[in-house]
Protein backbone atom coordinates (compact mmCIF):
# COMPACT_ATOMS: atom_id res chain seq x y z
CA UNK A 1 0.00 0.00 0.00
CA UNK A 2 1.41 3.33 -1.26
CA UNK A 3 0.11 5.98 1.21
CA UNK A 4 -0.23 9.49 -0.15
CA UNK A 5 -0.62 12.96 1.42
CA UNK A 6 -1.28 12.64 5.09
CA UNK A 7 -4.37 14.36 6.00
CA UNK A 8 -3.53 18.01 7.87
CA UNK A 9 -5.60 20.10 9.55
CA UNK A 10 -4.15 22.89 7.45
CA UNK A 11 -4.08 21.90 3.93
CA UNK A 12 -1.03 21.72 2.28
CA UNK A 13 -0.02 23.65 -0.65
CA UNK A 14 0.44 21.92 -4.01
CA UNK A 15 3.60 21.03 -5.31
CA UNK A 16 5.79 22.22 -8.33
CA UNK A 17 5.48 19.47 -11.15
CA UNK A 18 9.18 18.90 -11.02
CA UNK A 19 8.68 17.59 -7.67
CA UNK A 20 5.19 16.05 -7.51
CA UNK A 21 7.31 13.89 -10.24
CA UNK A 22 9.43 12.98 -8.19
CA UNK A 23 7.20 12.43 -4.96
CA UNK A 24 4.04 11.06 -6.39
CA UNK A 25 5.06 9.02 -9.46
CA UNK A 26 4.94 5.66 -7.28
CA UNK A 27 1.52 5.89 -6.67
CA UNK A 28 0.85 7.10 -10.23
CA UNK A 29 2.63 3.41 -11.19
CA UNK A 30 0.28 1.82 -8.12
CA UNK A 31 -2.98 3.32 -9.69
CA UNK A 32 -1.95 2.21 -13.15
CA UNK A 33 -1.16 -1.30 -12.46
CA UNK A 34 -4.40 -1.47 -9.61
CA UNK A 35 -6.21 -1.22 -13.40
CA UNK A 36 -4.96 -4.29 -14.70
CA UNK A 37 -2.87 -3.29 -17.06
CA UNK A 38 0.91 -4.37 -19.00
CA UNK A 39 4.31 -2.94 -16.75
CA UNK A 40 5.29 -1.00 -19.93
CA UNK A 41 1.83 0.61 -20.44
CA UNK A 42 1.91 1.63 -16.61
CA UNK A 43 4.88 3.41 -17.16
CA UNK A 44 3.54 5.65 -20.23
CA UNK A 45 0.34 6.43 -18.20
CA UNK A 46 2.60 7.85 -15.63
CA UNK A 47 4.98 9.55 -17.87
CA UNK A 48 2.10 10.64 -19.85
CA UNK A 49 0.00 12.02 -16.44
CA UNK A 50 3.41 14.21 -15.15
CA UNK A 51 3.61 15.65 -19.34
CA UNK A 52 -0.05 17.30 -18.75
CA UNK A 53 0.30 18.15 -15.21
CA UNK A 54 3.34 20.16 -16.48
CA UNK A 55 2.14 20.90 -20.07
CA UNK A 56 -0.80 22.24 -18.64
CA UNK A 57 -0.08 23.64 -15.20
CA UNK A 58 -3.44 23.36 -13.61
CA UNK A 59 -3.93 25.72 -10.69
CA UNK A 60 -4.72 23.40 -7.66
CA UNK A 61 -6.18 25.06 -4.50
CA UNK A 62 -4.45 22.39 -2.11
CA UNK A 63 -1.53 19.38 -2.18
CA UNK A 64 -4.90 17.08 -2.20
CA UNK A 65 -6.47 18.46 -5.11
CA UNK A 66 -3.35 18.18 -6.91
CA UNK A 67 -3.12 14.29 -5.95
CA UNK A 68 -6.84 13.71 -6.68
CA UNK A 69 -6.30 15.66 -9.89
CA UNK A 70 -3.25 13.13 -10.95
CA UNK A 71 -5.25 10.11 -9.90
CA UNK A 72 -8.10 11.52 -11.56
CA UNK A 73 -5.96 11.82 -15.30
CA UNK A 74 -4.07 8.78 -14.52
CA UNK A 75 -7.44 6.16 -14.17
CA UNK A 76 -8.45 8.04 -16.90
CA UNK A 77 -5.26 7.59 -19.67
CA UNK A 78 -5.64 3.26 -18.04
CA UNK A 79 -9.36 2.81 -19.06
CA UNK A 80 -8.69 4.67 -22.57
CA UNK A 81 -5.53 2.11 -23.16
CA UNK A 82 -7.76 -0.58 -22.24
CA UNK A 83 -11.08 0.70 -24.12
CA UNK A 84 -8.70 0.29 -27.19
CA UNK A 85 -6.81 -2.38 -26.55
CA UNK A 86 -7.91 -5.87 -26.35
CA UNK A 87 -7.20 -8.35 -23.79
CA UNK A 88 -4.16 -10.85 -24.40
CA UNK A 89 -5.48 -14.18 -23.50
CA UNK A 90 -2.32 -16.52 -24.00
CA UNK A 91 0.60 -16.78 -21.76
CA UNK A 92 3.78 -18.89 -21.79
CA UNK A 93 5.77 -17.22 -19.68
CA UNK A 94 4.94 -19.89 -16.48
CA UNK A 95 7.99 -18.21 -14.63
CA UNK A 96 6.46 -15.32 -14.40
CA UNK A 97 3.14 -16.10 -13.67
CA UNK A 98 4.51 -18.35 -10.76
CA UNK A 99 6.10 -14.81 -9.54
CA UNK A 100 2.89 -12.98 -9.69
CA UNK A 101 0.72 -13.09 -6.92
CA UNK A 102 -2.32 -12.38 -9.17
CA UNK A 103 -3.85 -14.53 -11.71
CA UNK A 104 -4.67 -14.88 -15.40
CA UNK A 105 -8.17 -15.13 -14.63
CA UNK A 106 -8.43 -12.45 -11.77
CA UNK A 107 -6.29 -10.01 -13.60
CA UNK A 108 -8.30 -10.45 -16.65
CA UNK A 109 -11.60 -9.76 -14.61
CA UNK A 110 -9.66 -6.68 -12.95
CA UNK A 111 -9.68 -5.50 -16.37
CA UNK A 112 -13.37 -6.10 -17.55
CA UNK A 113 -14.25 -4.34 -14.10
CA UNK A 114 -12.08 -1.22 -14.62
CA UNK A 115 -13.46 -1.23 -18.16
CA UNK A 116 -17.10 -1.18 -17.08
CA UNK A 117 -16.64 0.94 -14.20
CA UNK A 118 -17.52 4.89 -14.26
CA UNK A 119 -15.17 7.24 -13.54
CA UNK A 120 -16.62 7.74 -9.78
CA UNK A 121 -16.59 4.45 -9.18
CA UNK A 122 -12.88 3.85 -10.36
CA UNK A 123 -11.24 7.10 -8.41
CA UNK A 124 -13.05 5.41 -5.06
CA UNK A 125 -12.54 2.12 -5.41
CA UNK A 126 -8.71 3.04 -6.38
CA UNK A 127 -8.17 5.51 -3.86
CA UNK A 128 -9.52 3.49 -1.25
CA UNK A 129 -7.52 -0.05 -1.94
CA UNK A 130 -4.48 1.57 -3.23
CA UNK A 131 -4.46 4.16 -0.69
CA UNK A 132 -6.30 3.22 2.04
CA UNK A 133 -7.71 6.56 2.57
CA UNK A 134 -11.02 6.99 4.30
CA UNK A 135 -14.32 7.64 2.97
CA UNK A 136 -14.55 11.14 3.99
CA UNK A 137 -11.27 11.93 2.41
CA UNK A 138 -12.66 10.62 -0.84
CA UNK A 139 -15.65 12.14 -0.36
CA UNK A 140 -13.67 15.70 0.21
CA UNK A 141 -11.49 15.04 -2.76
CA UNK A 142 -14.03 14.23 -5.41
CA UNK A 143 -16.45 16.87 -4.20
CA UNK A 144 -19.24 14.10 -2.93
CA UNK A 145 -21.24 12.86 -0.04
CA UNK A 146 -19.64 10.19 2.18
CA UNK A 147 -22.42 8.31 1.23
CA UNK A 148 -22.34 8.73 -2.13
CA UNK A 149 -18.86 7.46 -2.07
CA UNK A 150 -19.41 4.63 -0.22
CA UNK A 151 -22.39 3.93 -2.74
CA UNK A 152 -19.81 4.62 -5.42
CA UNK A 153 -17.33 2.05 -3.62
CA UNK A 154 -20.22 -0.50 -3.10
CA UNK A 155 -21.09 -0.79 -6.82
CA UNK A 156 -17.36 -0.88 -8.06
CA UNK A 157 -17.14 -4.14 -5.51
CA UNK A 158 -19.85 -5.35 -6.83
CA UNK A 159 -18.84 -4.79 -10.57
CA UNK A 160 -15.15 -6.63 -9.60
CA UNK A 161 -16.71 -10.01 -7.77
CA UNK A 162 -19.18 -10.53 -10.83
CA UNK A 163 -16.21 -10.65 -13.34
CA UNK A 164 -13.78 -12.05 -11.11
CA UNK A 165 -17.02 -14.78 -10.43
CA UNK A 166 -17.00 -14.53 -14.94
CA UNK A 167 -20.00 -12.77 -15.09
CA UNK A 168 -21.01 -9.14 -15.67
CA UNK A 169 -22.75 -7.18 -13.27
CA UNK A 170 -26.05 -6.66 -14.44
CA UNK A 171 -26.83 -3.40 -12.36
CA UNK A 172 -23.68 -1.91 -13.39
CA UNK A 173 -23.55 -2.41 -16.91
CA UNK A 174 -26.97 -1.32 -17.13
CA UNK B 1 -24.43 -5.27 22.17
CA UNK B 2 -27.28 -4.59 19.53
CA UNK B 3 -27.99 -7.82 17.57
CA UNK B 4 -28.10 -6.87 13.38
CA UNK B 5 -30.26 -7.89 10.89
CA UNK B 6 -28.47 -9.09 7.35
CA UNK B 7 -29.71 -5.84 6.18
CA UNK B 8 -28.22 -3.60 8.24
CA UNK B 9 -24.84 -5.78 7.65
CA UNK B 10 -25.14 -5.29 3.90
CA UNK B 11 -25.23 -1.19 4.86
CA UNK B 12 -22.28 -1.66 6.81
CA UNK B 13 -20.07 -3.53 4.45
CA UNK B 14 -18.15 -0.74 2.83
CA UNK B 15 -17.00 0.88 6.65
CA UNK B 16 -16.69 -3.16 7.78
CA UNK B 17 -14.53 -4.12 4.80
CA UNK B 18 -11.93 -1.88 4.95
CA UNK B 19 -11.69 -1.17 8.22
CA UNK B 20 -13.54 1.98 9.11
CA UNK B 21 -15.94 0.64 11.51
CA UNK B 22 -15.55 1.67 15.01
CA UNK B 23 -14.85 -1.97 17.03
CA UNK B 24 -18.36 -2.08 18.57
CA UNK B 25 -20.36 -2.32 15.06
CA UNK B 26 -17.64 -4.56 13.74
CA UNK B 27 -17.90 -7.02 16.61
CA UNK B 28 -21.55 -6.94 16.40
CA UNK B 29 -20.94 -7.64 12.29
CA UNK B 30 -18.82 -10.59 13.22
CA UNK B 31 -21.06 -11.95 16.21
CA UNK B 32 -23.94 -12.13 12.95
CA UNK B 33 -20.99 -13.32 10.61
CA UNK B 34 -20.45 -16.43 12.39
CA UNK B 35 -24.11 -17.02 12.55
CA UNK B 36 -25.14 -16.19 8.80
CA UNK B 37 -23.37 -18.56 6.31
CA UNK B 38 -24.67 -15.53 3.39
CA UNK B 39 -23.14 -12.61 5.63
CA UNK B 40 -19.95 -14.41 5.92
CA UNK B 41 -19.48 -15.76 2.52
CA UNK B 42 -20.60 -11.98 1.81
CA UNK B 43 -17.89 -10.17 3.65
CA UNK B 44 -15.59 -12.79 2.16
CA UNK B 45 -16.13 -11.70 -1.79
CA UNK B 46 -15.87 -7.94 -0.58
CA UNK B 47 -12.61 -9.21 1.10
CA UNK B 48 -11.74 -10.86 -2.22
CA UNK B 49 -12.28 -8.25 -4.86
CA UNK B 50 -10.36 -5.67 -2.74
CA UNK B 51 -7.41 -7.88 -2.40
CA UNK B 52 -7.06 -8.56 -6.14
CA UNK B 53 -7.32 -4.87 -6.52
CA UNK B 54 -4.62 -4.48 -3.85
CA UNK B 55 -2.40 -6.87 -4.62
CA UNK B 56 -2.39 -5.79 -8.60
CA UNK B 57 -1.38 -2.08 -7.37
CA UNK B 58 1.83 -3.84 -5.86
CA UNK B 59 2.94 -6.18 -8.50
CA UNK B 60 3.79 -5.37 -11.70
CA UNK B 61 1.55 -7.80 -14.18
CA UNK B 62 3.55 -9.91 -16.85
CA UNK B 63 4.69 -8.23 -19.87
CA UNK B 64 3.26 -9.29 -23.35
CA UNK B 65 6.08 -11.83 -23.59
CA UNK B 66 3.98 -14.05 -25.77
CA UNK B 67 3.08 -11.99 -28.94
CA UNK B 68 6.97 -11.91 -29.05
CA UNK B 69 7.40 -15.71 -28.43
CA UNK B 70 4.66 -16.23 -31.32
CA UNK B 71 6.34 -13.82 -33.74
CA UNK B 72 9.40 -15.47 -33.63
CA UNK B 73 7.95 -19.04 -34.12
CA UNK B 74 6.85 -17.73 -37.57
CA UNK B 75 8.91 -18.55 -40.41
CA UNK B 76 10.12 -15.35 -42.00
CA UNK B 77 9.32 -14.69 -45.22
CA UNK B 78 13.61 -14.55 -46.21
CA UNK B 79 13.71 -17.85 -44.94
CA UNK B 80 10.63 -18.95 -47.38
CA UNK B 81 12.20 -17.15 -50.46
CA UNK B 82 15.65 -18.82 -49.49
CA UNK B 83 13.91 -22.00 -49.40
CA UNK B 84 12.21 -21.76 -52.49
CA UNK B 85 15.59 -20.71 -54.03
CA UNK B 86 17.35 -23.61 -52.52
CA UNK B 87 14.85 -26.24 -54.25
CA UNK B 88 15.02 -24.71 -57.55
CA UNK B 89 18.46 -24.50 -57.46
CA UNK B 90 18.79 -28.51 -56.75
CA UNK B 91 16.55 -29.69 -59.24
CA UNK B 92 18.46 -27.45 -62.01
CA UNK B 93 21.37 -29.30 -61.01
CA UNK B 94 20.14 -32.15 -60.84
CA UNK B 95 18.54 -31.87 -65.07
CA UNK B 96 21.99 -30.29 -65.48
CA UNK B 97 23.85 -32.73 -64.92
CA UNK B 98 21.37 -36.04 -66.19
CA UNK B 99 21.27 -34.17 -69.59
CA UNK B 100 25.35 -33.85 -69.63
CA UNK B 101 25.86 -37.05 -68.52
CA UNK B 102 27.43 -39.63 -71.63
CA UNK B 103 24.35 -40.44 -73.53
CA UNK B 104 23.91 -44.02 -74.19
CA UNK B 105 23.46 -45.53 -76.99
CA UNK B 106 19.53 -45.02 -78.56
CA UNK B 107 19.46 -41.85 -76.05
CA UNK B 108 19.59 -39.00 -78.75
CA UNK B 109 16.01 -38.71 -79.00
CA UNK B 110 14.93 -38.49 -75.61
CA UNK B 111 12.31 -41.54 -75.10
CA UNK B 112 9.16 -40.45 -73.57
CA UNK B 113 9.38 -41.16 -70.30
CA UNK B 114 12.80 -40.04 -69.50
CA UNK B 115 12.69 -37.06 -66.87
CA UNK B 116 14.83 -34.93 -69.15
CA UNK B 117 12.36 -35.17 -71.98
CA UNK B 118 9.31 -34.55 -69.39
CA UNK B 119 11.19 -31.44 -68.46
CA UNK B 120 11.78 -30.44 -72.19
CA UNK B 121 8.08 -31.18 -72.87
CA UNK B 122 6.86 -29.40 -70.21
CA UNK B 123 9.02 -26.35 -71.04
CA UNK B 124 7.81 -26.56 -74.82
CA UNK B 125 4.18 -26.94 -73.56
CA UNK B 126 4.22 -24.42 -71.50
CA UNK B 127 6.52 -21.28 -72.21
CA UNK B 128 7.04 -19.01 -69.47
CA UNK B 129 6.80 -21.57 -66.68
CA UNK B 130 9.54 -21.18 -64.24
CA UNK B 131 12.56 -24.24 -63.56
CA UNK B 132 10.57 -24.70 -60.12
CA UNK B 133 7.16 -24.81 -62.01
CA UNK B 134 8.50 -27.16 -65.35
CA UNK B 135 10.51 -29.44 -63.04
CA UNK B 136 7.85 -29.95 -60.99
CA UNK B 137 5.26 -30.26 -63.91
CA UNK B 138 7.79 -32.88 -65.18
CA UNK B 139 8.03 -35.07 -62.24
CA UNK B 140 4.24 -35.05 -61.88
CA UNK B 141 3.45 -35.51 -65.85
CA UNK B 142 3.81 -39.51 -66.94
CA UNK B 143 3.42 -39.64 -70.81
Amino acid sequence: MIASTPQAAVPSPPLLPETSYLQDRALVLAWARAHGIREDRCADVMQETFLRLTSTSPAFPTRAAQVAWLRRVSSNLCVDWLRQNPVLTLTFDRAALQREEITEDERRGLIEAMRDLSEMQRLVVIAKTVESLTFARIAADLEVSIPTAKTHYRRAIDTLRARLAGTPNQENAS
Amino acid sequence: MKNLTCQEVDELLPDYCTGESDPETARAIELHAADCAACSREIAQWRAAAGVLRRASMQSPARDIPRIAVARQKPSRLFAVAASLAIVFFLGTAAGRWSARPASPGENQPSGDSLVARYKNAAIASPGTSSLGLALLSLARRE
